[in-house]
């Protein structure tokens, strides 16, 4: 009698475990990069906005699906001085996220 | 040789002990990049709001400046006549006293005007260094969570911001307008520079040293008598 087997199930389980974490994890890595594209490109839609640059949402729309991000939904909240944007996206058919971000600056001098 | 006391049992944990280190990795590589996505927005988001904020101070006080074009113009033409009406020397007591009077309220003008221009100055230099201040103290924050792993060094630059003003006439108290290339010098700009390393201990473990940096520029705009700001990204420095 020895422990081989216990050993093997063991790292069966483990393995499991592994593939598991791994898995979580590059997700998580994908889905920080992600973010931290869309991010930027937000900021440069909410520059974009508050100069009253026109069509800055579809350009921002585009720029998501040259990254092959699909289902792309873009809510410009914005008012008066504060861009305000909503971005909904697929980066793969598991995986959607959605940010929101915002900038306060008033650029006319009264 | 298999040692009769020899068995498995330690083989899980070695196990377990490297696919965890390697994780441990992995989630302080994702946590360093937000945390470096989190510093660069803001920087950005303060960069962009006090430069805004001076920007319009400094337009404040060239507003003021032009605002007196009108009093400098009338008291210059008044001069002018007055001067007429001296006539040849010994010349008109009354319109010497005139001249001189009308010489005294240009003097008074002139340092004004030069009070205006001295005070928007020293406005800039404060405000340069306060912002500057303010994003050394914002960077110095979120790099204190990271002090244990990672060495930091950062330094924020700021363009030399002026008042683009120049006399349009001359005289003792003249009128002042923008200069040709205002919205060049007239820019206030910030450059961000960061560079982290991993600290000796940590380098056992993950070996890693970068460099960045970010500008962000705002410049003033005026069409007739409307003024607004322009944001620049990254053209500076």
């Amino acid at each position: 009698m020895n422990q081989k087997g216990q050993a093997m199930i063991e790292s069966v389980i483990l393995l499991t475990i592994c593939t598991v974490v791994s898995a979580t994890f590059i997700q998580l890595g994908l889905h920080l990069f992600s973010e931290i594209v869309v991010e930027d490109l937000l900021e440069q839609t909410l520059i974009c906005k508050l100069q009253k640059q026109t069509d800055c949402t579809a350009k921002l729309k585009n720029k998501l699906h040259d990254l092959n991000y699909t289902s792309v939904n873009v809510v410009d909240r914005s008012h008066s001085d504060m861009a305000k944007i909503l971005v909904q996206w697929n980066s793969s058919s598991t995986y959607s996220a959605a940010l929101e971000s915002e900038l306060s600056l008033d650029l006319t001098v009264r | 040789m298999i040692l009769p006391y020899a068995n498995n049992k330690g083989f899980f944990s070695v196990q377990f002990i490297l696919i965890f280190g390697v994780l441990m990795i992995l989630l302080f590589g994702f946590s360093f990049i937000s945390f470096v996505a989190q510093a660069k927005m803001q920087f950005r988001s303060v960069c962009l709001t006090e430069s805004a904020n001076l920007q319009k101070k400094i337009i404040s006080f060239e507003r003021q400046l032009f605002l007196l074009n009108a009093l400098s113009t009338a008291l210059d033409i008044q001069y002018k006549i007055a001067l007429a009406a001296v006539g040849p020397p010994p010349g008109n007591a009354a319109a010497l006293i005139r001249v001189a009077q009308i010489q005294v309220q240009q003097f008074r003008l002139a340092r004004i005007q030069r009070g205006i221009i001295t005070a928007g100055k020293t406005m800039i230099i404060t405000d340069l260094i306060a912002t500057k201040a303010k994003i050394h103290t914002k960077t110095r924050e979120l790099s204190s969570f990271w002090a244990v792993y990672l060495g930091t060094v950062y330094s924020v630059d700021a363009f030399r911001t002026e008042m683009a003003v120049r006399p349009r006439t001359s005289g003792i108290a003249p009128n002042y307008e923008l200069k040709p290339d205002y919205k060049a010098i007239q820019t206030v700009a910030y450059n961000w520079q960061f560079k982290y390393f991993t600290k000796p201990e940590s380098q056992k473990v993950v070996d890693s040293q970068n460099a960045f940096s970010l500008s962000c520029a705002i410049q003033p705009d005026r069409k007739d008598d409307l003024w607004s700001l322009e944001i620049q990204k990254d053209k500076y420095f």
